[in-house]
């Protein structure tokens, strides 16, 4: 059932109107005619959630496997496929950007559970100098 | 050196040195401010007087002799004088500060030294990044440095510099490798009074629409020589310095944009009380109410967030990559905005050259101009755009809160701290968990916690959206998809900071910033533009706020959190 209409005025701010969000969601629903008047359950949301966050790290990490990743992670990036990743390559040739190579970063902490500097991919930038500067750092851990 | 720099220098101070904005005879008023601004000049009055006041020790570090504490304070100064001129901010000027980030980051003690001579003996140096073909794109950057035995010639152009012409020095953004890597760019501290004048050509000026009186202008480097040492940190590492101190720069330009959108709306409020139309006063019509609480809860805002990101620099420095381009994306954004809306309730005043309300056409040019001055729009949504996924997966609604000195607005911050400040924020974000967090949520009036439960629904929606963001999306050649999420968490991030801005300030003394009816409007504003349709502002909330702005323009107090006391004749 649909609420009363003098829930919510006519009235809009008039400069909101005039600058309508550049990035709607073409997806987003509208919100209930009711909004001024809904419950509050203010509801304990974070006990819904578990945290997923893997803190699990491979102690088995051989060159071969950190090359084999690396190459799949680079090659996602880039949507090619993995082989067409030459492994001694320099990154930011085939196109692995500042952007992508911080992402990288984000991408090997999270796999390896190591904090690597955020400047990895630059000083190491192919995929064989990446893979030996990562299993050397899994080794010396 | 002195290294006990008298800090006692406070905005109030420099409120007094600029007099009664409104005094037609003060030479610091706005009719010498819009004067200065016809003649295309940085007003000499007040470059004298900042020259006297040693506003440059602002920009130096304390431990160098100069005043520079926390960068909240710098901010501040930064608004105090844009609330007057902004032409006179950024023209005295704010690039010294700019050129001294990158100095304070990543330049050794003697280098440090020379720069703090020349700011505090009143000299300038300059911010030498830009160059016209390449944007903000720096590694695309051409202006080459190559050694030859043991000196370093410089040869190339940059453009569209602030004070390059009159600068002593220049911090210089050079090549000195091959190819697009981020290790083929140095940055170089380029001494301009001693070195050889007839190796560059300094004598040009670039004209603008806004902050007119700027001399902005560009240098061509001939074999220009500099000697080894010219390197500021290690060869190859420009780009590491640059992550990390425009983070600071990124915190400050928008707290300061605040200043300039404070006389807009002031000027637009004097100009609602004073005409009259229909027979009643302009601020008695509906609509330009609306306008005008609508602008006072746009600055509220955006005060929140630039403050937050300016405590945030000290607080919570491993997240700030994030949460500053946060800031310089939305607040200019929202504020330019509102300038907008203010313009049609002055109407014809709107753009008039003189006059009562002649200052605000020249501040609704500058307010903009100040945003292209650094680090654009969208190069901060591209900045926040490949972290996003990683902050989803490993904080949102599930990142502990961030300690109340993030908000305390009279907590002290101590000296910024440039090595603290990381190139990511390896996924962490503790501000949006002020919306997530239920604790928050039970101390506030229904209006807003409301419109909190709303917020946070879209924080789990772009949760979803950004873990199901391809690789392809994260760059700056992302597609609109990608720019929305960037838009979308920076209007959540603004949230956040207005919602820990309201509940760590509850020991105030000021009873309006303990209320929540700002609190209600802001957020309001918010998810109003994250394209929820809320309609109007319950009315008794907009009258308390309007009678606020109302009380404010009466007592000569700014619009801002702190409403400082503004100087009368």
């Amino acid at each position: 059932m649909r609420a009363s209409t003098s829930a919510v005025r006519s009235y809009r701010s008039p400069d909101v109107k005039a600058y309508p969000n550049p990035y709607p969601y073409p997806d987003q629903k509208p919100l209930p005619t009711n909004f001024h008047t809904l419950h509050i359950s203010r509801s304990l949301l974070m006990s819904d959630l578990t945290t997923d966050i893997s803190t699990d790290v491979s102690t088995a990490a051989t060159v071969e496997t950190v090359r084999t990743w690396l190459t799949e992670r680079v090659a996602y990036f880039l949507d090619v496929t993995p082989q067409d990743i030459a492994h001694d390559g320099l990154l930011v040739e085939i196109g692995l950007d500042s952007v992508y190579a911080l992402t990288l970063c984000g991408d090997v902490e999270d796999e390896y559970g190591i904090l690597v500097e955020a400047t990895l991919a630059w000083d190491h930038p192919t995929i064989d100098a990446l893979t030996a500067h990562i299993h050397s750092e899994l080794g010396a851990r | 050196m002195n290294t006990t720099a008298d800090t006692s220098c406070t905005t109030a101070d420099l409120e007094q040195v600029l007099g009664d904005a409104h005094d037609r005879d003060n030479p610091l008023g706005f009719r010498a401010v819009l004067e200065a601004d016809e003649r295309g000049e940085i007003l000499p009055e007040g470059e004298k007087a900042l020259g006297s006041f040693g506003f440059n020790a602002e920009f130096v570090p304390r431990r160098l002799g100069g005043r520079l504490v926390d960068i909240e304070r710098l901010m501040l100064m930064m608004r105090t004088l844009s609330r007057r001129d902004p032409t006179l901010a950024l023209g005295y000027g704010f690039t010294s500060y700019i050129s001294g980030s990158a100095m304070w980051t990543s330049g050794n003690e003697n280098q440090q030294r020379r720069m703090a001579d020349i700011l505090l003996g009143g000299g300038k140096t300059a911010a030498g990044y830009n160059e016209l073909a390449h944007g903000n794109d720096f590694t695309r950057t051409d202006l080459a440095a190559t050694t030859h035995g043991d000196r370093i010639l410089i040869n190339g152009r940059k453009q569209i510099v602030n004070n390059f012409g009159r600068a002593d020095a220049v911090v210089l953004l050079a090549r000195t490798g091959e190819g697009p890597g981020n290790r083929s760019h140095s940055h170089l501290f380029v001494d301009l009074v001693d070195g050889p004048a007839d190796r560059v050509d300094r004598d040009v000026r670039y004209p603008t629409v806004g902050l007119r009186g700027c001399l902005i202008g560009g240098a061509e480097f001939t074999d220009y020589p500099v000697p080894a040492d010219a390197p500021i940190g290690p060869v190859g590492g420009a780009m590491e310095t640059v992550l990390r101190a425009f983070q600071t720069t990124r915190a400050v330009l928008p707290g300061m944009m605040v200043g300039t959108s404070d006389t807009l709306l002031r000027t637009v409020t004097r100009f609602a009380l004073d005409r009259k139309l229909y027979g009643r006063r302009v601020a008695a019509l509906p609509h330009a109410r609306a306008t005008l609480v609508g602008a006072f809860l746009d600055l509220l805002a955006g005060d929140c967030l630039s403050t937050v990101a300016c405590r945030a620099l000290h607080v919570l420095p491993g997240q700030t990559s994030v949460l500053t381009a946060a800031n310089k994306y939305l607040v200019p954004k929202v504020l330019h905005r509102s300038s907008h809306a203010l313009g049609t309730v002055l109407g014809a005043n709107s753009y008039l050259r003189d006059g009562t309300y002649g200052i605000f056409q020249k501040f609704a040019r500058d307010l903009p101009a100040i945003t292209f001055a650094h680090a654009n729009a969208s190069v901060c949504q591209a900045t926040m755009l490949p972290q996003l996924p990683r902050l989803a997966a490993t904080s949102w609604l599930r990142a502990p809160r961030p300690p109340k000195d993030l908000f305390e607005l009279d907590a002290p911050l101590g000296d910024i701290d440039y090595g603290a400040l990381e190139l990511t924020s390896r996924g962490a974000d503790h501000l949006t968990a002020m919306l997530s967090h239920p604790g928050t949520r039970a101390q506030l009036p229904d209006a807003a916690a409301r419109l909190v439960e709303l917020l946070l629904t879209d924080l789990a929606d772009l949760r979803e959206r950004c873990l199901a963001l391809p690789p392809s999306e994260h760059s700056v050649v992302a597609g609109r998809a990608g720019f929305a999420l960037a838009d979308r968490y920076a209007q959540l991030a603004m949230a956040a900071s207005c919602l820990g801005i309201w509940q760590h300030n509850q020991h105030s003394d000021d009873a309006f910033l303990r209320e929540a009816d700002w609190l209600t409007g802001a957020l309001h504003r918010i998810a109003a533009r994250l394209g929820h349709d809320l309609g109007a502002l319950p009315d008794s909330t907009e009258q308390r706020l309007f009678d606020e702005l109302i009380f404010r323009e009466k007592n000569h107090e700014g619009f801002d959190l702190g409403r400082p006391q503004l100087s009368l004749a």
